[in-house]
């Protein structure tokens, strides 16, 4: 099963090429290059690489979001039309889910895990997209031969919204449970995590390249079994249209 | 020769459009549509008033796999039947062009096979070339719609002079902007034509653009060359910003004058008189255009060819002056994915095809 990877959600990206859930070969993308300009040249590069061509390829992997719209639906429209050529299907993670993954491996070689794990992306415009996760309450939990992400679930549901606002509602969480953060947005916003996390918590900016990630992901459960058809794929867009969010703004303000 | 198919991709505003076109040998004569498939999205922006880019770009993911799909199938073509990928670069909306040209070029990979862009309004062109193969040339092509009025000299096939355009809102936006104030639905044009039709179009003198000097003064008949630098830029140029701010100064003249709501009839007769005055606008310059260049015919594409007084009119001017006016039927008018395959064979066939690094261009000129 060979499974190839693309993120677009945020500058750069990532692609990666993973074999029977291991992974091959992952680069980050040319982030001085838009999506537009470096897909699919990249991924065919990667191809290249290891003298395949897309024909070899039994199933897709792709970043839904959240992140950068017009990034994330290069990367889907890309992806849609390699898959729908060679009726493949495609497994669309969640960047938060991809996080979430990355930390809970980080905890498995840690021994001390967090009790919450918080994605933290940037969301541009002043706000993060942000969810919490909380260990799966069975005994899969500490079934250390389940993916470490499978060990997880949404606590709450992903948002875009201000870091402050975010960490004031999270409060008494913060304070009485290890949490950790991670994503691209900590660097952004260090400073206001000063003083609210308590002991066992930390911040983590630094990732691996995050298609790698989910090439491995969607190679196995749970994350296999969500392999749908191109025509189904749907970013993760959580923020919504401006044009909405203007509606709503005006409705509100009307007597 | 063989036979050369290709498939087209349009997605530069709200409509996610694809066909297949196959060519038999050189030239539109033989230019033959397989099919023709566009998922429209007015419903989804009729509530807004007008295309929102954000919710055209989500809709273009949403539906471009089936209408791909199913121009593949409406065609009878299988993937591996494929010559080339044509696909439109812009201008248009970026968000939604990003969708179409990702799609594109991820199917040229997938296929190894030549990815084509064309430019939207070349796609409007050689709609004509569809409709007319033998379309007489030099010819001028009048290309009026929702975001663009623009007009241009064919000294041949595959050789597009812009000579004039709008120098602010297109035609089409003037028919939305005009429709919106009066309380009328989205999109302004078929709701303002149909009205039209039951209003007396001199009942009110809204004014025509006066762009320059020239456009007052009667000049002597006489024939340029192509390319000729006597032809100053903005002299075939348009404007409707005027004529949308003189509408609305009337309604609210009239309705701080008159009694109540506008009436039907004098609904009717703005719509008709609005669109007096956009038609007499576009076909004033075209058909000045056609004379300065010498054309044997007059080509009118985009959305706004649908305009029935606009066509009848046209249709007369050109039987009065013997000059052929050649229109695109009513599918082809709006925006579709068959004039992106016409334009792109030809494309093709003069070998501009594209690298895999080709990107959206909203404001790609011709």
């Amino acid at each position: 099963m060979l499974v190839l990877a693309l993120d677009t959600s945020s500058a750069g990206g990532s692609l990666a090429l993973a074999r029977d859930g291991r992974l091959v070969d992952e680069a980050t993308g040319d982030p001085s290059l838009t999506h537009g300009q470096r897909l699919p040249g990249e991924l065919q590069g990667l191809l290249d690489r290891h003298d395949l061509t897309t024909e070899a390829i039994d199933r897709y992997a792709v970043a839904a979001g959240p992140g950068s719209f017009t990034g994330l639906r290069v990367g889907v429209a890309t992806i849609q039309g390699l898959a729908l050529v060679h009726n493949r299907r495609v497994v669309a993670i969640s960047v938060l889910d991809t996080l979430v993954e990355v930390a809970a491996r980080l905890a498995d070689r840690d021994g001390l895990g967090p009790d919450l794990i918080a994605p933290w992306v940037d969301a541009k415009r002043g706000e993060v997209f942000s969810a919490l996760y909380e260990p799966v309450p069975s005994a899969d939990a500490a079934n250390t031969q389940r993916p470490a992400g499978a060990r997880w679930r949404v606590a709450v549901e992903p948002v875009a919204v201000a870091p402050v606002a975010l960490l004031d509602t999270w409060a008494d969480m913060l304070a009485t449970h290890r949490v950790w953060v991670i994503g691209d947005g900590v660097a952004g916003y260090r400073p206001l995590f000063a003083g609210r996390l308590g002991p066992g918590s930390r911040t983590i900016h630094e990732t691996p390249p995050l298609a790698g990630v989910m090439a491995v992901m969607a190679s196995v459960e749970p994350w296999c079994r969500q392999a749908v058809a191109p025509h189904a794929l749907r970013p993760i867009y959580v923020r919504r249209p401006d044009a909405e969010l203007a509606r709503e703004r005006r409705r509100r303000a009307e007597p | 020769m063989s036979e050369t198919t290709l498939l087209g991709i349009e997605t530069s505003c709200d409509e996610t459009a694809a066909a297949v076109a196959v060519e038999t040998a050189a030239g539109p004569a033989s230019w033959e549509i397989r099919s023709s498939v566009i998922a429209s999205q007015v419903e989804i922006h009729r509530e807004w008033g007008g295309v929102v880019p954000e919710l055209a770009s989500r809709q273009h993911l949403r539906d471009i796999c089936g209408v791909v799909e199913r121009a593949l199938c409406d065609g009878r073509v299988g993937w591996a039947q494929l010559d080339a990928i044509a696909v439109t670069q812009g201008p248009g909306l970026v968000g939604s062009l990003l969708v179409g040209v990702a799609f594109a070029k991820a199917l040229a990979v997938a296929l190894d096979r030549p990815l084509v862009p064309v430019h939207h309004l070349a796609g409007h062109i050689e709609s004509l070339f569809l409709c007319h193969p033998h379309l007489p040339l030099p010819a001028v092509v009048l290309v009026v719609s929702g975001g663009h009025t623009s007009l241009y000299h064919l000294p041949q096939a595959g050789t597009y002079r812009l000579v004039g355009r709008t120098r602010d809102d297109a035609a089409g936006e003037a028919f939305d902007k005009v429709a919106k104030l009066l309380g009328l639905t989205y999109p302004g044009g078929p709701v303002i034509d149909r009205l039209a039709r039951r209003g007396d179009e001199h009942a009110i003198r809204f004014p025509v653009a006066r762009m320059t000097h020239a456009d007052r003064v009667e000049e002597p008949a006489t024939v340029v060359p192509p390319g000729s630098p006597k032809i100053g830029e903005g002299r075939m140029d348009f404007s409707f910003s005027g004529l949308k701010t003189a509408v609305a100064r009337y309604v609210r003249r009239r309705q701080a004058t008159g009694p109540g709501a506008l009436s039907e009839t004098e609904l009717a007769d703005i719509c008709a008189s609005f669109q007096r005055a956009v038609v007499d606008a576009l076909l004033d310059r075209a058909f000045e255009a056609a004379r300065r260049f010498g054309a044997c015919s007059l080509g009118i594409a985009g959305g706004v060819s649908a305009n029935s007084r606009l066509r009848e009119v046209a249709t007369a001017r050109g039987v009065e002056r013997g000059l052929p006016v050649m229109l695109p039927t009513l599918h082809l008018s709006t925006d579709n994915a068959a004039m992106i395959a016409a334009a792109g064979l030809r494309r093709l066939r003069a070998g501009m095809t594209a690298s895999l690094d080709l990107n959206a261009d909203a404001a790609l000129t011709l």
